[in-house]
């Protein structure tokens, strides 16, 4: 039978896998991985040779109003409502409608109270009207967004840190149009000095290159308090 | 920040037996890469996110049905995440409406070490990334646009101006390639 074919089962596995096989072919194929192991086998073995290309994505924190959706279909709705994952929504809620200077003194208290070192940068516009304040203190970091973030739902805009040893720059994640976001500082940037912070606009989800590929919209320093 | 195979492995043998906190757990230490998935393949935020709604349905019902020859915690994931939107893609019937994808690249910026958080993918990673060093540029960028962007041998050739047998041979050769230095 052709379908014992290693040969013919990887290319078949692989269009199963991109997506490249559909309709009835991809009925055939599915009712194929459960009668015979070695088929099933082959789409496991390729699902592993390829997820980790998904790797390279930085993450992109979804709505909290998802995990709360899943609750529901789950039919958890019943249970007391996280403590955790709500604390931040609430946080942003209650800043919103604070005056302006409370909202100063709140921007500002993570800072002062902070026992570690802690290196912040703002990220502005050429007319020096902040968009981020980004904020650095062991391995995460915070990212707030301001008003005057000009809100594109057909793009991610993403932060980069470029090393001051002149390496690639490394992604450090996908800035929010809204609210605050925590961003884990990655594994590979660990120790290296930085010698600023980029920002370039990009595909929704950010560059699948791992390098910056649309605009540099801004650039900004650091500094350390 | 890194969350290990094992860590993942313990919130789904949870999960599987029906603990809602440690499948909390799973789902803030893994939506992030899911949803940007998801992303990836749809370019809509509510389409996404009616795929990572799905998946994490599927994943908790299923969870008990995973194990370790599926491949890590994250690969059996992400491919429920990615199956579920190809489905939806499918249905839709839309791509091309919504596709945004900025031309090719010059070659340096596909040579770049990419970048990633680390999520029980890790190893694997390091020798993806090396097999996918050693591919030509066409394979590498076709496989790539296949992967993440859930383009169709067709789409490819608009994207990339060459012909389909061109494009089909490129991901066959390419993918045979990676197998043979993956598997090496």
């Amino acid at each position: 039978m052709k379908y014992q074919q290693q040969e013919l089962l990887d290319a078949l596995a692989v269009d199963f896998i991109l997506g490249a096989m559909k309709g009835a072919a991809r009925k055939r194929f599915q009712r194929l991985m459960m009668q015979q192991p070695s088929a099933r086998q082959t789409v496991w073995r390729w699902e592993q040779h390829l997820n980790p290309l998904a790797e390279s994505l930085p993450a992109t924190a979804p709505d909290e109003a998802v995990w709360q959706r899943i609750r529901q279909r789950l039919g958890w709705t019943a249970a007391t409502a996280p403590v955790a994952p709500a604390r931040t929504g609430k946080y942003w809620l209650a800043l919103a409608t604070a005056a302006s200077l409370l909202l100063a003194v709140i921007m500002l208290r993570p800072l002062l109270l902070s026992p570690v070192s802690q290196d912040i940068a703002v990220i502005q516009t050429s007319d020096a009207k902040a968009w981020w304040l980004v904020s650095k203190a062991e391995n995460t970091l915070r990212v707030k967004s301001t008003a005057a973030v000009t809100d594109d739902a057909q793009h991610d805009y993403e932060l980069w840190m470029l090393p001051a040893n002149g390496q690639a720059p490394i992604s450090l994640g996908l800035l929010p149009q809204q609210g605050e976001r925590t961003l884990g500082w990655p594994v590979e940037a660990e120790g290296i000095q930085i010698a600023a912070l980029a920002v370039s606009l990009e595909p929704i989800g950010g560059s699948i290159t791992g390098a910056p590929s649309g605009p540099v919209l801004f650039t900004a320093e650091i500094v350390t308090l | 920040m890194e969350q290990s195979q094992q860590q993942l492995l313990q919130w789904l043998y949870a999960a599987a037996q029906g603990n809602k906190p440690a499948f909390e757990q799973l789902y803030q230490a893994t939506s992030g890469k899911l949803f940007s998935v998801s992303l990836h393949l749809l370019r809509r935020r509510d389409w996404a996110e009616d795929v990572l709604q799905d998946a994490y349905v599927r994943i908790w019902h299923n969870a008990a049905d995973y194990h370790a020859e599926k491949g890590s915690v994250m690969s059996w994931m992400i491919s429920i995440t990615r199956y579920r939107a190809l489905d939806l893609l499918k249905s839709r019937r839309v791509k091309a409406e919504h596709l945004d994808i900025s031309e090719p690249d010059n070659d340096q910026s596909l040579d770049e070490v990419q970048p990633g958080e680390a999520i029980g993918l890790v190893r694997e990673k390091v020798k993806l990334d090396d097999c996918m060093q050693g591919l030509s540029d066409e394979h590498r960028q076709s496989i790539q646009l296949a992967y993440f962007n859930g383009l169709s041998h067709q789409e490819i050739t608009e994207h990339t101006g060459s012909a389909l047998g061109t494009v089909k041979s490129w991901i066959r050769r390419g993918l045979t390639q990676l197998k043979r230095c993956l598997e090496a």
